[in-house]
């Protein structure tokens, strides 16, 4: 790879034959295409990826801009990590990892600076100590979109109380909706853990959103 | 009432997901088990509400701002402190430490090489004027170097370096003064070697003389006057050689 000195250099003409590229090949095929110096192929993965993981980085970190730094972050990592990646998974664990360590390492961060946000004043890492910041409107609404508007709103806050050993996992299986075995692998903890630490988070949010259930 | 079938039921339902329809035996607890089915119901919205979540979407300048993040990664890299890292930074703060400490160290002790040294270095020690007759009574040379050796060890390199800076002072035309009214004298200690020599009561009647040489082409001789007891002519009238110790052990 060489040096590049300007943004419009990294448009390469496409090295790869047009089949890569027409949306039905492989995550695999995509970024050994990379490998070889196609920014088309890398352009492709992005925009298959690119929403799936703001979004999963954005019910992490309850942070829009921050979620979107990460995302960026994360695709550097894999163009830069193209020469060492290796197929023995799918590209998409290996995405959700790397997004999910972002993430983690975010959260600390945000943990030692004792960074507080708005909506996160009233947050804490520990849940027996979580407070409720803003309890349900028992009023009868005149608007659905309001109500479910609410609703979501209380949703994501109270997964963003949620401890990040359980928050991740609660994510990636009920808003990501995948399997335990792949929750594992992108964890890097045994199925059983998974299934217990869901057990528990679903738990949390059961006592959280016992208004809305 | 909670059993063991309720607690399997209940696990099968958390690891199935929404879509996924149970067995019959979980179906068939549920139909007659008031809290499983409630929990059932409750797990349901719950999954619900959490899937119900929007997906967010990235901004429409993602792109651009990747590969403008891309390039920036892959542009040269200016010349930066940070390139070279805390520990080398540390290392090289330590290095310039130690050798300010040395150069300061070797600025402030080398001119104030002490007046007395050069009394006892191999050059310009002390020259103790032996006679060159076979006299008994004179100073055996070598012993009282010897004697001397142990205080001159470890000032004959100051001395040395002392002795340098001199020339070179003189060399450029100045004038090298030295303050010696703090430092103290030599002293020359007696070595236990010396314990065996023999030393004859019948002293010469002659003088002990002892030439220093400070260094700088300077010599100055000081004379003993010999001190008599009389108790040499006592022995001597006896016709006896007498061999003491210079312990003073009679």
């Amino acid at each position: 790879m060489e040096t590049l000195t300007s943004v419009d250099q990294i448009t390469f003409p496409s090295a790869v034959g047009r089949d890569v590229l027409d949306g039905s090949a492989s995550d695999h095929a995509l970024l050994e295409a990379t490998r070889t110096g196609d920014n088309d192929a890398f352009a492709q993965l992005v925009s298959r990826y690119r929403n799936q993981i703001t979004s999963y980085i954005y019910r992490m970190t309850s942070d829009y801009d921050g979620a979107v730094d990460l995302t960026q972050e994360t695709f550097v990592r894999v163009y830069r990590a193209a020469d060492r990646y290796q197929q023995s998974h799918a590209f998409s664990t290996y995405i959700y990892r790397i997004a999910t360590n972002l993430a983690i390492s975010e959260l600390r961060k945000r943990k030692r600076r004792r960074l507080v946000s708005l909506t996160g004043f009233f947050q804490s890492t520990d849940y027996a100590e979580a407070r409720e910041f803003n309890p349900p409107d028992e009023r009868p609404l005149q608007d659905t979109e309001l109500v479910d508007a609410e609703r979501r709103t209380a949703v994501q806050r109270a997964i963003s109380t949620l401890p990040e050993k359980y928050r991740a996992p609660l994510i990636l299986r009920d808003v990501e909706g995948k399997s335990y075995d792949d929750i594992s692998r992108i964890l890097g903890t045994s199925e059983g853990t998974v299934k217990s630490r869901i057990s528990r988070a679903r738990g949390f949010l059961r006592e959280k959103m016992r208004a809305y259930l | 009432m909670y059993k063991n079938e309720c607690r399997i039921v209940r696990l099968r339902i958390e690891e199935a997901d929404l879509a996924e329809e149970l067995n019959s035996e979980s179906v068939e607890h549920l139909r007659g088990c008031r809290s499983c089915r409630e929990f059932y119901e409750s797990e349901a919205k719950l999954r619900l509400l959490v899937a119900g979540l929007p997906q967010v979407e990235a901004p429409a300048d993602f792109d651009f701002r990747l590969r403008a993040r891309i390039a920036n990664d892959r542009a040269p890299s200016s010349f930066s402190l940070r390139n070279f890292g805390v520990p080398s930074l540390a290392a090289a703060a330590l290095i310039l430490l130690v050798a300010g400490f040395l150069f300061v160290r070797n600025v402030t002790t080398s001119p104030e090489a002490p007046a007395n040294v050069v009394a006892s270095g191999k050059s310009s020690t002390t020259k103790s004027e032996v006679p060159s007759s076979t006299d008994p009574g004179s100073v055996i040379p070598g012993k009282i170097a010897s004697a001397t050796s142990p205080n001159s060890v470890d000032t004959g390199t100051a001395h040395k370096r002392g002795e340098n800076k001199q020339l070179l002072a003189v060399g450029r035309g100045r004038t090298f003064a030295r303050d010696s009214s703090s430092v103290g004298a030599t002293v020359v200690r007696q070595n236990t070697s010396i314990a065996g020599v023999q030393l004859p009561l019948i002293f010469p009647v002659q003088t002990l003389s002892v030439s220093l040489d400070d260094g700088s082409g300077i010599a100055r001789t000081i004379s003993f006057p010999t001190v008599s007891f009389g108790s040499e002519r006592v022995l001597t009238r006896a016709g006896n050689s007498f061999q003491g110790s210079v312990k003073g052990d009679w």
